[in-house]
């Protein structure tokens, strides 16, 4: 009975995506079914105009995205995310964002062409509409995704996971677009345009935008930060301003290194270059950027953990193991070819309550709250268990020391 | 005053629940208000504006044409059509295009016949010329423009010879009221031309053909 009550799963975790009390739950939904109508005719149309393209680009781009969405889930480190918030953030992004996104542009590249006259619009309507227009809508969702689930966000790497997802979401639909619409639609246009936005580009596309503006919504957001919103706000804007540049750049005439098209030969080969020369800089800003939240993570789960030390809820073996992703990999796996599968499972499960632990500790006011005791308990009741496995004593022993 | 049941605090032993979660209206209807001025500022902003003066194109004193925004002439030259009967008429030729599909207009000086006739001689003399495995629609629609003038069209597919492409096209015929002709060719590479189509049908509709 003490057993099964202190094996509970922590209270934190009660966020969800269906919460129809929320305003932002109904904005969310109204503006997805609305667009998805939309999004649904422009895919029947792909798919009439060129059935065997269509369903080729699909196959071509969901290979792409599926691992890509896996790294992204896994970039975060200490507590992933739910999978219906995450799948909510995809959805915004392929559905609502790249429909409103496509009658914004247009407006305003409306008001480009009224202001800079045809000869400039043709040139930079792209560079000066876009880069505005779809980050503010992908950034949207990821904001609507805070609101109905403030608590799943609790640092810069929640917010990135969930931008990035946004922001594949919006390149998958955009590269169908693409392939489709720019490439020709036949099998030969399609294997072009995936050459040419997948394999060229794929790298430095909606993902890293829109991953930075999901940091800077977290850091706005984030309760880990002591600094005063005002004081927030000047990194939230370098990080939205950078992915905005970033994709500005992207559209622009600027660095162009293209070559003239029809592209022959060895012409081809000129294209990855072409897109590294613009792209490359800003996969390198976002790749330190991820670094230096994955540092602050470890940072503050180190301090938050180390107050707990005392209370035995978490030693200072098992601490320096929860900090490296890594670490904590190879600790399972130790354990599961000394004691077997389900002491690795354990340890696993009492590697994620110490995680909440910090979760919880970063989150109440005093060090005796009761949900405080009470998942100190969680996490000495799963170590006890822990020593209970035949051949998994000696370890956990070991670590305590 | 009594506290309201939300204000209480909860029993230390009461079983673990989680927190209803708090209505944000504020917070909704700014992202609501971003998201709409983002969406429909533009156009809004554009009504503001005042609208470019388009240049028309004037081709042998027989078609104008007014280019909508994007589009642009990017060829423009004298030309000629062999009649079946012998002779040639002489006209202009112009070629504007958007990026992703083309607008080809040929005027023709004094043509006479009628429209079919002229949209027969198009897709013999000159689309059967640039274009390997041409098929033309059948019949040809006869159809009335906005300004009330009749006029034929037909739409083709085909490949170019050079790089292998699909291309479909619509043309329409027009023949002013002193007799002159007028031919629009809009093209794109096969799956192009529907989202280029409301823009060629807009811009031929406003052509003046004399």
């Amino acid at each position: 009975m003490v057993r099964s009550l202190s094996l509970a799963r922590s209270p934190l975790h009660h966020a969800r995506f269906f919460q129809p009390r929320l305003p932002a739950f109904w904005l969310y939904t109204v503006v997805v079914a609305l667009t998805g109508v939309v999004a649904i005719a422009e895919q029947n149309l792909f798919r009439e105009m060129s059935p065997q393209g269509w369903a080729l680009s699909w196959g071509l781009v969901i290979l792409y995205a599926a691992p890509v969405a896996t790294l992204i889930y896994l970039l975060d480190l200490y507590e992933r995310e739910p999978i219906p918030l995450l799948l909510a953030a995809f959805v915004w992004g392929a559905v609502a964002a790249t429909t409103l996104s496509a009658i914004g542009n247009a407006g305003w590249g409306i008001v480009v062409a009224r202001v800079g006259g045809p000869e400039f619009a043709s040139r930079w309507t792209a560079a000066l509409t876009a880069p505005f227009v779809e980050e503010i809508l992908k950034g949207a969702g990821v904001v609507l995704i805070v609101l109905i689930a403030r608590d799943e966000v609790d640092d810069l790497m929640d917010g990135f996971v969930y931008g990035a997802l946004c922001g594949l979401g919006f390149t998958i639909v955009e590269d169908v677009f693409y392939f489709i619409a720019v490439f020709g639609g036949d099998v030969e246009g399609v294997l072009q345009g995936f050459f040419v936005r997948v394999i060229a580009s794929g790298l430095y596309s909606h993902v890293l935008y829109t991953g930075l503006a999901g940091m800077a919504v977290a850091i706005v957001t984030t309760r880990r930060d002591d600094r005063t919103p005002r004081e927030r706000l000047r990194p939230a804007g370098l990080l939205v301003g950078t992915a905005v540049f970033g994709h500005f750049l992207w559209n622009s005439p600027i660095l162009e290194f293209f070559p003239p098209h029809p592209w022959e030969g060895a012409e081809w080969l000129l294209i990855p270059v072409a897109t590294a020369v613009k792209g490359l800089p800003l996969l390198l800003f976002v790749v330190l950027t991820v670094r230096l939240a994955h540092a602050r993570e470890r940072r503050w789960l180190r301090e938050t953990l180390v107050s707990e030390l005392d209370t035995d809820a978490v030693t200072p073996g098992e601490l320096a193991i929860l900090q490296g992703p890594r670490r904590r990999f190879r600790a399972r796996r130790e354990l599961r070819r000394r004691a077997g599968p389900r002491a690795a499972d354990l340890l696993k499960r009492l590697q994620r309550e110490q995680v909440n632990l910090a979760m919880v500790r970063a989150r109440v006011a005093s060090k005796d709250d009761p949900a405080l005791i009470r998942q100190r308990a969680v996490c000495r009741s799963l170590r006890d268990a822990l020593s209970a496995i035949p051949g998994a004593a000696s370890a956990v022993g070991a670590e305590r020391g | 005053m009594i506290p309201s049941p939300s204000d209480l605090p909860d029993r230390p032993d009461a079983p673990e629940r989680a927190p209803r979660p708090v209505r944000r209206w504020l917070p909704m209807v700014l992202v609501a208000l971003v998201m709409s001025v983002t969406v429909l500022g533009g156009f809004v902003v554009a009504e503001t504006l005042p609208a470019p003066e388009v240049r028309p194109v004037a081709l042998a004193g027989v078609v104008t044409i007014r280019p909508l925004p994007g589009w642009e002439v990017v060829r423009r030259e004298e030309a000629t059509l062999p009649l079946p009967s012998g002779g040639v008429v002489s006209g202009a030729f112009a070629q504007l295009t958007r990026g992703n599909g083309a607008l080809d207009v040929l005027a023709l000086r004094g043509v006479g016949g009628d429209a079919l006739a002229l949209a027969e001689l198009y897709g013999a003399e000159v689309l059967a010329s640039q274009l390997e495995r041409l098929a033309v629609s059948e019949p040809v629609e006869r159809v009335t423009l906005r300004n009330g003038r009749e006029a034929v069209r037909f739409a083709y597919i085909g490949s170019e010879p050079r790089s292998g492409g699909a291309i479909e096209g619509s043309v329409t015929v027009v023949l002013g009221p002193s007799g002159n002709g007028a031919v629009f060719d809009g093209w794109a590479f096969q799956g192009q031309l529907e989202l280029i189509g409301e823009e060629l049908i807009a811009m031929i509709e406003g052509a003046e053909v004399a």
